[in-house]
This record gives C-alpha cells, sequence and structure tokens, in this order.
C-alpha cells in the first residue's frame, strides 16, 4: 500500500499479509466487486484482481494467489506487482487452498455440521451432486468456485471428489453446494443412512466386488488357489 | 425416473430456511434409496453411493489399498510430512515414507451403473481423528488395515469401529510378504472377539483388497439378515 510506513514494509510483518483482503470478491456473490475492497487491495492483489476476465482455471487461481497473499515474501512492497503475482504462479501445486483461510469463500459461513449440529446434518461425504438445467443456463454469469463447481457437476460427482478435483476444503464445498441448491442450480441427492443395513443393497455389492477382476484379469472364484 | 418438478414449490420452502439447512433437510426424507431427485434432469440421475472405510495407524497402507481397487487414480490431499508433521509422527518404522495423508483419501469403483462403492481412508493421525464422524456415517463397513510390527497403531480404529457397532475386519497388511506373528498372536494382541474376521492381504494386489473388502461385506451382510 502506498500509504504504509515504510518500516512496516521492510519487516513484513505477518499481519500485514493476514490482513490483506485476497481477493475482492469473496464477500459478494455477484461479481460486481465492492467499491470499498477495490481501494483497499494493493497492486499486487490488484495485478490479480485484473485478471478477473480470465476464465476459471481450479488448478491454477486458488492455489496461487491466496498462497502468495498468506506468506508475504520480506521485499514483497519493494516487488512489482507482477513480480507478487508470478511469486504466487510458482507455488508449488501441493500447497493447496486448504493451508489458507477456506471459509473466506463462504464468508465465514460453516455447515450445519459442528456448530449446528442440533439443527441438521452436514452432507455426508458421498452425496451425489449434479448440476441442474438451471445450474446449466447460469453457469456464465457465476463467479468462481460456483461456477467450477456447477460446471464440473455437469456430470454426478460425490461430494468429496468434488472438493478434491477443485482443491477446496471440503466443508466450503458444502456450504456453496447448499447456496447452490438453494438457487436450484444444483440438485443434491443425499444416500439414506439405512441404505448401509439394507440386505438388498449389500447383495448388489457383494455381487458387483466379486465380479471385479484381481490383478491378472480374474474375477474371485475363477483363481488357480 | 424422476420428473423435473416445477421450482416454485421447492423454491419457497427453501427461502425460508438457511441455504445448509435447504440442503440438508429435504433429501432425508425425499430420498428413497438415495436416489431421486428434486430438480435434477433426468438423464443425470446419479448411481446409489455406499462407502467403506479403510482404517488403520500411520503407514500402514491405507492409501496404498485404495489405490488398488480404486478406478480412478486417488483422490487425496496429502502435505509433505517435512512441512506439517515432521518430528511429530513416528518414522522409525517407515523410514521410505516421505508424504501422509493429513486429510483423507478415496478412491471408488462403479459396481455397474446405479451402484457406486466409495473407498474412504481415514486419517493416519490421532490428531485428524476429528474427521471419523464425517466418515463412517452411513458406511457399510470398515477394514481396519495392520501392521504387526506396529500393533498398537490400530486399536484407535479397533475402538472407534466397536464403539459405533460399525461391521469391520481386520486386515493384517503382509508387507514384503513377511508376517512377524502368525495370526493367533495377532487376534490375542489386539484383544478382538471371535467375531471380527482376521485376514492376510496384500494391499498392493487388487484381488488380495478385494477379498478383504468381501470378508467385511459378508459380515455386514450376515448382521442385517438377523
Amino acid at each position: 500500500m502506498a500509504s504504509a510506513p515504510p518500516a512496516e514494509g521492510a519487516q513484513g510483518s505477518p499481519h500485514q499479509g493476514l490482513i490483506r483482503p485476497l481477493r475482492p470478491y469473496v464477500m459478494a456473490d455477484d461479481s460486481t466487486p465492492a467499491p470499498a475492497a477495490a481501494e483497499r487491495v494493493d497492486p499486487a492483489v490488484r495485478g490479480a484482481g485484473a485478471r478477473d476476465d480470465v476464465p476459471f482455471d481450479p488448478g491454477h487461481r486458488p492455489v496461487a494467489e491466496p498462497g502468495a497473499a498468506v506468506r508475504p515474501e520480506p521485499d514483497r512492497t519493494a516487488a512489482a506487482p507482477a513480480a507478487g503475482f508470478d511469486d504466487g504462479e510458482a507455488q508449488p501445486a501441493g500447497r493447496s487452498s486448504l493451508a489458507l483461510r477456506p471459509f473466506l469463500l463462504t464468508a465465514g459461513r460453516v455447515a450445519g455440521g459442528s456448530a449446528g449440529s442440533s439443527a441438521v446434518p452436514p452432507l455426508p461425504l458421498e452425496t451425489q451432486l449434479v448440476t441442474t438445467a438451471e445450474g446449466l443456463a447460469a453457469l456464465s454469469g457465476l463467479t468462481f468456485e460456483r461456477q467450477a463447481i456447477v460446471a464440473a457437476c455437469r456430470v454426478p460427482l460425490s461430494l468429496a471428489e468434488l472438493a478434491a478435483r477443485l482443491h477446496l476444503h471440503l466443508n466450503v464445498v458444502r456450504v456453496i453446494a447448499g447456496d447452490l441448491h438453494s438457487a436450484h442450480q444444483l440438485a443434491v441427492y443425499i444416500p439414506q443412512a439405512s441404505t448401509a443395513q439394507d440386505v438388498s443393497v449389500l447383495r448388489r455389492v457383494i455381487d458387483g466386488l466379486r465380479a471385479v477382476p484381481d490383478s491378472r484379469g480374474l474375477p474371485r472364484g475363477n483363481r488357480p488357489a | 425416473m424422476v420428473s423435473a418438478p416445477s421450482p416454485t414449490p421447492e423454491g419457497s420452502r427453501v427461502a425460508t430456511a438457511p441455504p445448509s439447512a435447504a440442503a440438508a433437510t429435504n433429501p432425508n426424507h425425499a430420498l428413497p434409496q438415495g436416489s431421486s431427485g428434486r430438480h435434477a434432469a433426468p438423464q443425470l440421475r446419479p448411481p446409489l453411493p455406499v462407502k467403506m472405510v479403510i482404517a488403520g495407524g500411520f503407514g500402514v497402507g491405507k492409501t496404498t489399498t485404495v489405490a488398488s481397487i480404486s478406478e480412478i487414480e486417488p483422490l487425496t490431499t496429502e502435505a509433505s510430512i517435512t512441512e506439517v508433521a515432521a518430528g511429530v509422527d513416528d518414522l522409525t518404522h517407515t523410514p521410505h515414507k516421505t508424504t501422509t495423508t493429513v486429510a483423507m483419501d478415496f478412491g471408488c469403483i462403479t459396481l455397474d451403473p446405479t451402484l457406486k462403492l466409495y473407498l474412504f481412508g481415514t486419517p493416519g493421525q490421532d490428531r485428524f481423528g476429528f474427521m471419523w464422524d464425517d466418515l463412517v456415517e452411513g458406511a457399510l463397513g470398515g477394514l481396519v488395515i495392520v501392521d504387526t510390527r506396529r500393533l498398537d497403531d490400530c486399536f484407535a480404529a479397533v475402538d472407534f469401529f466397536e464403539n459405533r457397532n460399525l461391521p469391520f475386519a481386520i486386515g493384517v497388511n503382509v508387507f514384503d510378504g513377511s508376517l512377524s506373528h502368525d495370526l493367533d498372536e495377532v487376534r490375542w494382541a489386539l484383544d478382538v472377539s471371535e467375531s471380527v474376521p482376521l485376514v492376510l492381504f496384500d494391499a498392493r494386489e487388487r484381488g488380495s483388497v478385494r477379498d478383504a473388502l468381501l470378508v467385511v461385506l459378508e459380515l455386514a451382510l450376515a448382521r442385517a439378515e438377523r
């Protein structure tokens, strides 16, 4: 920030990195950034924000930008804005968004699990998510994570699979999926826990698994021994 | 097939509820067999998801087990142990292991177009135990993998499954074909009842993993038929 005292920038205070708004759009459901937020961002982040027109790339952006913001380099304020962004891009792929403050994406809301456990159970991990026709129609108007989720769920995906593929925190996906479901853009198929004691389901699973060939291509029962 | 209902009645209901509640409330009673939709396109009806849990201590072969039988590359959230847990996890017996699962890993098998089996590996360390309730809710059963060199690593998983009354078997992973105790000794050391099946298996062999899972499922079936 231009008005920041030079001494603070030189020290690379960790707080500066933590309170810096990671992305101007995270608190807003629509794609219009709040003017106040836009004024507060420093050149490095604004450089990232300028790429808002770039199509969403789940493998790239959520890993890169916030990672850079959470671990500020000591000489960050002295570096050119583009350099700050490039630093982020150079992060190893293993540095996932789990290392960040993931609930920025949900404006601090959490799924109905730990806090409100009495109210509603969280979506099970194997919950199937499918994009609806309305979701497809709205796809181009959605912002990053929402767009990625709706795009990915054009084929049915489990909650866990979706979170892993998009490198998003599981409970963040739970919240956003709930939002998208409320907006009729995502169908949510929650499995019933009683399925686990259903004899017919168990028989189907056993039969299906028996047919899985082993490494030599033989199903169970056809093995030499 | 499910006809896509008009959004209006659903919309009015959802609008009055908080978003997470809206997502979670309706399908619990709305979905017989877990697979009828609210506003899904009929052609996209997802399979019935079922799941099993693969548990055990750190470095015991959970990820290998999932990888052996999963039809997808196991999806996992891993962080290098040098960053996250160096000095915390015991690497004495697994000197070549460089990463450990800090969240969970999972794979899946499409058994038929309407049925999909998910395999979830539990987090490798006790301090991620808060994930376990998530994992076992609605699970068909569990497989506890043990390494006979470190039997005590699996006690937490055995206790947890016993407390939750989840059908489970103990799979003794035969690393390098070596078994340092016989099965009776293992059973005695683990102090599990005779009703808990104990199987030898090789986490790297798909057929071996499949057969170990089938032992768990047969147990679950026997229990469900009771």
